[in-house]
């Protein structure tokens, strides 16, 4: 659209002129001219209605027609779950978690692992070592808790849809606000199937969320590894996007239909002292949730 | 009638008479909204966006806006002073308030010939 076409920073564009004084419509010779055109117009249809209704004077029996009660469709939600499969690539084990028929969402504070609706749980956004609060942009539900841009990478998730992505201003964040979704930001891993580089040079386990063949996949590494070499993996491994949840000793979660509840990471305890920690969690379909036709629903 | 800007997002609702409203500063996703009595508001709106709904909504009003590079949207009625050497212009209502803001010699050289030009200097 014209007007909110990118702009450089040495240019201008003007928005809204002063209004010119113009005649009011009524007093125009065009519109005098569409009155008569329409009133002709509508005296030559109602008379050729009039002439085809008296042809059609035969009658004709009438036909009634009974309305069937349909039952409603009961429509059951599918077992939610969550898909472990190992690999390696470049010599770095991979885990990768896939949850089915679960919809994402954030939740501020620890979830309720006791809950079998929560299929998959990981720590998403940072918390600042001085001021204990989240870095970054963040909104839960639509609302801003936090505002910034430390990291470059981000995840959106509207209408049940996750959408990862790399840039310093996105038109999602305004979307997620406006429709009550969720948006973090974290380092950016591999954006548009290139690996990025990020500067922390430690090894450490890692986690990351990522777009692979039209799914949302966790994917975890078995063992401690650089952001290079996790990313170049993952890069490797053929994901499309994707963007670093917390590693190291972030706590999660998952409840499999095959082996149960499964945790991993630090104590649960010390993270409940954290009032800003945040985790990503896919909680199972319900018959109210939006079904998307989307695959990256998952 | 004076006509209003209305900006809404889901957790807000901002309603601006456009006489009222001196500039708008672009930072990031958030867009910082200066008002003539000193306020400023700050909404999780885009600058492209909220140039969209001064398009749509204010047209029938003495007040003339621009967009000015990436990061500013000024309201003329308030220019007071331009200087593209010194990247340099103020907003002012010559009483209250006074806004000094920087902006590209490119884009103030061209708003420059365009207020000339309008007014036919």
């Amino acid at each position: 659209m014209k007007h909110i076409e990118d702009i450089k920073d040495d240019e201008i564009r003007i928005i809204s002129r002063q209004e010119v004084k113009r005649k009011p419509f009524y007093l125009r010779w065009w519109f005098w001219t569409i009155v008569v055109a329409a009133v002709l117009l509508l005296a030559v249809l109602l008379a050729l209605s009039v002439r085809t209704k008296t042809a059609k004077s035969v009658d004709v029996p009438e036909t009634v027609t009974e309305s069937v009660p349909v039952a409603p469709t009961i429509v059951q939600a599918e077992p939610a779950t969550v898909l472990v499969r190992d690999t390696v690539i470049n010599d770095v084990p991979l885990r990768l978690l896939t949850p089915v028929n679960a919809v994402p969402e954030l939740c501020l504070g620890i979830p309720d692992t006791t809950d079998p609706s929560l299929v998959l749980g990981l720590q998403a956004a940072d918390i600042r070592a001085d001021n204990r609060k989240i870095v970054g942009a963040f909104v839960m539900k639509g609302e801003l808790l936090s505002r910034g841009m430390a990291k470059k990478g981000f995840c959106a998730i509207i209408d049940g849809k996750i959408q990862l992505g790399m840039a310093e201003s996105t038109p999602l964040f305004e979307e997620v606000t406006e429709k009550d979704g969720y948006f973090f930001r974290q380092y950016p891993l591999v954006n548009q199937r290139v690996m990025v580089e990020n500067k922390p040079k430690n090894k450490a386990l890692r986690h990351a969320i990522c777009e692979l063949n039209g799914q949302i996949v966790v994917v975890s590494s078995l063992d401690k590894e650089s952001f290079h070499d996790f990313a170049q993996a993952i890069a490797d491994l053929g994901v499309d996007n994707a963007i670093a949840l917390i590693g190291k000793n972030a706590y999660g979660f998952l409840h499999d239909s095959e082996n149960g509840f499964q945790s991993w990471g630090e104590d649960i305890e010390m993270w409940e002292r954290e009032p800003y920690v945040n985790f990503i969690v896919w909680r199972a379909k319900t018959n109210n949730h939006p079904s998307p036709t989307n695959p990256l629903t998952h | 009638m004076s006509d209003h800007l209305i900006l809404s997002n889901a957790n807000e609702l901002i309603r601006i008479a456009a006489e009222s409203l001196v500039y708008v500063a672009s930072d990031g996703n958030y867009s910082d909204i200066y008002t003539c009595d000193g306020e400023k508001r700050t909404m999780t709106i885009q600058l492209g966006a909220i140039e969209e709904k001064i398009h749509q909504q204010l047209h029938t009003n003495n007040n003339e806006f621009v967009r000015i590079g990436k990061s500013l949207i000024v309201n003329l009625q308030f220019l007071t002073y331009i200087n593209p050497a010194k990247k340099q212009i103020v907003l002012s209502d010559n009483r209250t308030f006074r806004f000094h803001l920087e902006a590209s010699k490119e884009a103030l050289r061209q708003l420059k010939e365009y207020v000339e030009q309008e007014h036919k200097l």
